[in-house]
C-alpha cells in the first residue's frame, strides 16, 4: 500500500533521514522505532509531503506521491496525526471534526463518518462545543485520531501517541489502534515507546541516524527486545540525544 | 447631552472604519506572520476606482461595489506576485515587502494619477444631516456605524459557519496541520487577501464618504492608525482588532471634543499616551493570546 524506497531528507546541512526503504502492507500496523532525533518525524514529514525528500521515492496505492503537495495526498488516503497531536486549540471539538472531513464532498458519507468517529470517542461528542485547547491530553489525542479519521484515510500514519500521556490512557489509544486495525485500517506508527508498539505491531523497523538498521516482524524484534533495547540505548549515546 | 451623543456617534463612526481596517490587518497577520503595509494603498486604490468610476457615469450605488470587487482581486493578485515568494521568510523579510509594495502603489498613483487630490462625487443623501430631536449626526456617519456592524456580523458567521473560515481560523492556529485536512494553502492564504480587501475597501467607502476625495496618501494614516488598534487590541486576534480600533476612534474623537483649546495640538500625542499606557499594562494587548482568530 505505502512504499519508501531510499528516501532522504535534509535541513540545510542536516541530514535527517539518510536512505530509508520502508513498506506497509494492506490491513497491517507497522511501527518505525528508533531514538530520539533518529529521523522518525522526518520520515513521516516526507510520506505525507510536508517536507520534500532530497531523493527517493514515495509510493502510495501504486501511484508516486513523492513530490506532491500535502493537499493532495491527504486527499488520496491517506493521512498524519501529528506529533504533540495538534489540535486546533482555539476551535471547537465540533469544528476540529468538521475540518478532518474538509477533503470530502460526500455529506452524508461525512455524516456517517462522524456518527462512527463519536461511537469511537464518546467524549467527544459530550465535548463538542468545548474549545480544544481547554481539553486534557488524552482528550486532545483522541481528538487528533478522531479528525483524522473524519477524512475517512485508508492508511493513518500516527506520530508518538502516546506522547505525554498516562500509562492508562495510552493503552486505551493502543486498544483503539487495534480496533481500527480490525476494522481495515492499515496503520504506521512511529513510537519511542517500542515495548509498547511491538505489542500492537505486525511488523516493525528500528531507523538509527537516519536509516534503517533492523526490521522484521513484530513478533522477532520483541523476542530480541534485549537487542533492540540496547540498540536504541547506544543510540541515545551515539547521537547525545 | 445632544453634542456628547454626536460626539460619540463620531466615535463610533471613527472607531468602526479603524476596526475595519485593523481587522483586514489581523486577518492575514494572523496566517501570514505579515503585517501588510500596503492595506492603506488597497485602501486608496479603492477611492480611485470611485473617481473613475464617476467619470464613466456609474452612480455610487455600482461604484462602490466595483470598487469593492477591484481591490479584492487586487489584493488577492498583489499577494501571488509580492508575498508568495516570500511567504515563510522571516518577519522583517515580509513587512519590508510590504512597505516595497505600498511606495510602489503609492509612485504609481502618483504617476500615472495625479499627485493633487481628486474630488469623490457623493450622492445628496450621503451629506445630509439626521437630526434625533436635539443631536444631530450626518448620514454618511450613521451609514458607516451600520454597515462596519454588518460586515462585523458577516465575517464572524463566514469565520464560523463556512468550511473555509473555519480552515482560515485553523491555519492561524497551526498552518501545516490545515494542510494535513486536505485543506489547499494557497486557497486559504488567497481567501485572507480577499478579505483583507473587502475590508479595506469597504473602510475606503466609508472614509471617503466623509471627505469626498482621494490622494495617494490617502491609506497611509488611518492604515497606520489601525495598526496601532491592532496593536492595542492585541495583534493577530480579530476580536481584538475590532475592539482596539473602536477605542481608538472613541479616544481620539472625544479628545478632539472635550479636551480645552490650549491642549488641542496634544491630542495625537495625548492618544498615543494612551495607548502607550494600556500596552505598559498588558503588553500582549486588550485581548490576551495574540495567535488566535475570532474568538
Amino acid at each position: 500500500m505505502l512504499s519508501a524506497m531510499d528516501l532522504h531528507v535534509r535541513y540545510g546541512a542536516i541530514r535527517a533521514v539518510r536512505g530509508v526503504d520502508l513498506a506497509v502492507e494492506e490491513g497491517e500496523i507497522v511501527a518505525l522505532l528508533g531514538a530520539n532525533g533518529a529521523g522518525k518525524t522526518s520520515t513521516l514529514m516526507a510520506l505525507v509531503g510536508l517536507v520534500r525528500p532530497v531523493q527517493g521515492e514515495v509510493r502510495f496505492a501504486g501511484e508516486v506521491v513523492s513530490g506532491r503537495d500535502t493537499e493532495d495526498i491527504v486527499t488520496s488516503g491517506m493521512t498524519l496525526v501529528p506529533e504533540g497531536r495538534h489540535v486546533f486549540p482555539s476551535l471547537t471539538v465540533a469544528e476540529n471534526l468538521r475540518l478532518g472531513a474538509a477533503s470530502r464532498r460526500d455529506r452524508e458519507a461525512v455524516a456517517r463518518t462522524r456518527s462512527e468517529v463519536l461511537d469511537l470517542f464518546p467524549i467527544l461528542a459530550e465535548r463538542s462545543g468545548q474549545v480544544a485547547g481547554t481539553l486534557s491530553g488524552g482528550q486532545q489525542q483522541q481528538l487528533a485520531i478522531g479528525r483524522a479519521l473524519m477524512s475517512a484515510p485508508r492508511l493513518l500514519l500516527l506520530d508518538e501517541p502516546s506522547l505525554g500521556l498516562a500509562p492508562q490512557v495510552v493503552d486505551d489509544i493502543f486498544d483503539l489502534l487495534v480496533r481500527l486495525k480490525q476494522r481495515g485500517l492499515t496503520i504506521l506508527i512511529v513510537e519511542q515507546d517500542a515495548v509498547a508498539a511491538l505489542d500492537i505491531a505486525d511488523r516493525a523497523y528500528v531507523i538509527v541516524n537516519g536509516a534503517i538498521s533492523m526490521q522484521g516482524p513484530a513478533a522477532e524484534l520483541r523476542a530480541s527486545k534485549q537487542i533492540a533495547h540496547a540498540y536504541l540505548g547506544a543510540t541515545m549515546v551515539e547521537t547525545g540525544a | 447631552m445632544a453634542y456628547f451623543l454626536a460626539q460619540s456617534g463620531n466615535a463610533l463612526s471613527l472607531g468602526g472604519i479603524y476596526a475595519l481596517l485593523a481587522l483586514g490587518l489581523a486577518v492575514v497577520y494572523s496566517i501570514l506572520g505579515l503585517i501588510n503595509f500596503a492595506h492603506g494603498a488597497l485602501m486608496t486604490l479603492a477611492g480611485y476606482v470611485l473617481v473613475f468610476a464617476a467619470v464613466l457615469g456609474l452612480p455610487f450605488y455600482l461604484s462602490a461595489p466595483l470598487a469593492i470587487v477591484v481591490v479584492m482581486a487586487s489584493a488577492v493578485l498583489l499577494e501571488m506576485i509580492a508575498f508568495r515568494p516570500v511567504r515563510g521568510a522571516s518577519g522583517a523579510t515580509m513587512l519590508l515587502t510590504s512597505f516595497a509594495v505600498a511606495v510602489l502603489l503609492q509612485l504609481a498613483f502618483q504617476l500615472f494619477i495625479s499627485t493633487r487630490p481628486q474630488i469623490v462625487p457623493l450622492p445628496a443623501f450621503l451629506t445630509a444631516t439626521l437630526d434625533f430631536g436635539g443631536f444631530a449626526i450626518g448620514v454618511n456617519r450613521v451609514i458607516s456605524v451600520v454597515v462596519a456592524v454588518v460586515v462585523l456580523i458577516a465575517l464572524n458567521i463566514f469565520l464560523r459557519r463556512s468550511v473555509l473560515g473555519l480552515a482560515m481560523r485553523a491555519a492561524a492556529d497551526d498552518f501545516n496541520v490545515t494542510r494535513l485536512m486536505g485543506i489547499r494553502a494557497n486557497r486559504v492564504i488567497a481567501t485572507a487577501f480577499a478579505l483583507s480587501g473587502l475590508l479595506a475597501a469597504v473602510a475606503a467607502v466609508l472614509w471617503i464618504a466623509q471627505r469626498s476625495s482621494v490622494d495617494p496618501m490617502m491609506g497611509l494614516v488611518p492604515v497606520l492608525k489601525a495598526f496601532i488598534a491592532a496593536t492595542l487590541g492585541g495583534l493577530g486576534s480579530l476580536l481584538g482588532a475590532v475592539l482596539g480600533g473602536l477605542l481608538l476612534g472613541a479616544i481620539e474623537i472625544y479628545l478632539a471634543s472635550y479636551l480645552p483649546d490650549a491642549a488641542l495640538p496634544f491630542q495625537g500625542a495625548i492618544t498615543l499616551g494612551i495607548v502607550i499606557l494600556v500596552l505598559v499594562v498588558r503588553p500582549q494587548g486588550l485581548v490576551g493570546a495574540s495567535r488566535e482568530l475570532g474568538k
